[in-house]
């Protein structure tokens, strides 16, 4: 069970990686960051579990629950807002049947806020999966679940 | 016409960011052969002769005498951090340069390095930046193939969402693999900073303007610009502009030029209601205030600030309220928790300016902001609370009116 933790863990503290990096590629095994994970962590980097978990609660990209297949993520900072980001979001509430921050029960879509991710030049900006969407308005949410549903 | 004039993004869009010898080709890690043929003292006093360079991460420190600092501090290891988590609302300057001229910051972080004697040198980029990290881990490859770095080893790490990191001592914390919690200063980082030992913590455009200073000179860099914070800044435009984009212009350039000229103005036959230069963490301008240059202590001067050099310019159709929920949810979110007045405050802040937002609020609310904005500017641990309540203080300065439209009045 822990192998394919530590097999992670290796990679990334031979690329002299830091404990937030082994988070990070840890989670991506899982979509999480596991207990088992957190163990394996902290076997790897000769801490206490505590200490692991008391660093990963902190940040914001470590999560500790699974997510739907996609993950959307909209900018709420002052720029998208400007740009129209509350309209964005309330239209693909509605798009995905999801309020802001749950997982349809499919488990295909997760719905969450992004703190600022610096595309403030074509906002309102909307991560899928880490790939930014940019000018995301309202009207342009259709255009976008197309593209989703058709797996692009 | 005002004009940009490109010295730190000079090989934007000219190179290729993925390929050292374009880098080289344009006159790239000539300036780090000059450092490395000075005399360190010399070489800091170049750097302080620039007319002063002032960190360009928002904080407009002097960056000479951060390294004096930490080369005048004894130790057996010394260390260079680059701050590249960028994450202050509105600005993407940072990430412009990231991921277009990734040796520039890395050779202003080896002359850095030479200059204070480190041996270790970090980058901290903020993990949203995904593209931005890999360009940087195949320039350092690059860089080392070449046998540039010397005897540096550099390194580039993650960060995992948290806006207070950019905070140097919260980024030390984080790059030290605990939780991103602003430490007390003093001691300072250039005397006491990651593992305890002398830190340099520099912005990327900061360092990436090292190059130009030490090739050219601190003369010609102290002779553009204001006197008093020379040379040039990269400013990100957004919000209710026509080119919502990035520029670089002498620092005596004024905000109107910013917005009007480069910036094509106002789109759609709005009017200018509002600029915030800096970023969620500053105070807002109006249409009458925008002759000023943007020097750091032109702004200082106006009540509003430099900050990051963000300009969020915001027209006719919105209300301030509206705007100033995004940005106390935003430090709601982004509050460490490691002090009382900034944990509680950011959070209550935030429900009061939601309530009034939504037509709910009365005049006793409106009083408990102006209070409760004014404890958390006292009292607040670090520059994060600190600032948290600017642009509520700034808007019921400048746009009351926009407060007074959303209460209930007596009678209703």
């Amino acid at each position: 069970m822990m192998k394919k933790y530590l097999d992670t863990i290796s990679r990334v503290q031979k690329e002299d990686g830091s404990l937030l990096d082994a988070m990070l590629a840890t989670q991506e095994i899982d979509g999480c960051l596991t207990e088992d994970a957190i163990w394996a962590i902290g076997e790897a980097f000769g801490l206490a579990v505590t200490q692991v978990y008391e660093t990963a609660s902190f940040y914001s990209m470590i999560r500790f629950a699974p997510v739907g297949k996609t993950v959307i993520q909209v900018c709420r900072n002052a720029p998208c807002h400007v740009a129209g980001a509350q309209e964005t979001i309330a239209a693909l509430e509605d798009a995905l049947g999801v309020s802001m921050g749950d997982t349809s029960t499919d488990g295909k879509y997760t719905l969450e806020y992004t703190e600022c991710i610096g595309q403030c030049q074509a906002s309102p900006s909307v991560l899928v999966n880490s790939k930014v969407h940019s000018n995301v308005t309202a009207d342009k949410v259709p255009e976008l679940m197309k593209a989703l549903e058709k797996g692009e | 016409m005002v004009q940009e004039m490109r010295i730190t993004l000079r090989n934007v869009g000219n190179i290729n960011p993925c390929e050292v010898n374009d880098y080289v080709m344009a006159g790239g890690y000539k300036a780090l052969e000059k450092a490395r043929s000075l005399d360190r003292a010399e070489l800091i006093a170049e750097v302080e002769r620039s007319g002063r360079l002032r960190g360009r991460g928002g904080a407009g420190f002097n960056t000479g005498l951060k390294w004096r600092s930490a080369f005048e501090a004894e130790a057996d290891q010394k260390y260079v951090i680059c701050n590249a988590d960028e994450g202050e609302p509105g600005t993407y300057k940072d990430r412009i340069i990231l991921e277009n001229d990734p040796h520039s910051i890395i050779e202003g972080m080896l002359i850095c390095a030479y200059t204070i004697g480190a041996t270790e040198a970090y980058i901290y980029c903020r993990g949203e930046y995904r593209k931005a990290i890999s360009i940087l881990k195949n320039a350092i490859k690059q860089a080392e193939e070449k046998g540039l770095t010397g005897e540096v080893h550099m390194h580039v790490v993650s960060g995992a969402g948290s806006y207070v990191c950019g905070e140097e001592t919260a980024l030390i914390q984080s790059l030290e693999g605990k939780r991103g919690e602003p430490r007390l200063k003093p001691p300072f980082p250039t005397i006491e900073g990651f593992r305890a030992k002398p830190t340099v913590v520099n912005n990327v455009e900061t360092l990436a303007t090292i190059p130009s200073i030490v090739e050219k000179g601190a003369d010609w860099f102290k002779n553009t610009g204001k006197p008093g914070y020379p040379g040039t800044k990269i400013f990100s435009l957004s919000g209710d502009v026509k080119n919502k984009t990035y520029m670089e212009v002498p620092t005596d350039t004024t905000l109107r030029d910013i917005i009007y000229e480069l910036g094509g103005g106002i789109p759609n036959g709005r009017k200018l209601k509002a600029v915030q230069v800096g970023g969620s963490s500053c105070g807002f301008l109006t249409g009458d205030m925008l002759d000023t240059s943007i020097d750091f202590d032109s702004m200082a001067e106006m009540g509003a600030a430099l900050g990051s050099g963000s300009v969020l310019v915001i027209d006719d159709s919105h209300n301030m309220v509206d705007i100033l929920v995004s940005i106390m949810e935003f430090f709601a979110h982004e509050s460490c928790g490691k002090c009382v007045p900034c944990r509680e405050g950011t959070r209550r802040m935030a429900d009061l300016i939601g309530k009034i937002a939504k037509g709910e609020g009365t005049e006793q609310d409106l009083e408990l902001v102006s209070k409760l904005a004014g404890y958390m500017k006292t009292s607040c641990f670090c520059m994060l609370g600190q600032s948290a309540t600017t642009a509520i203080s700034s808007a019921l300065n400048l746009f009351e009116e926009d407060f007074q439209a959303k209460l209930i009045r007596g009678e209703a």
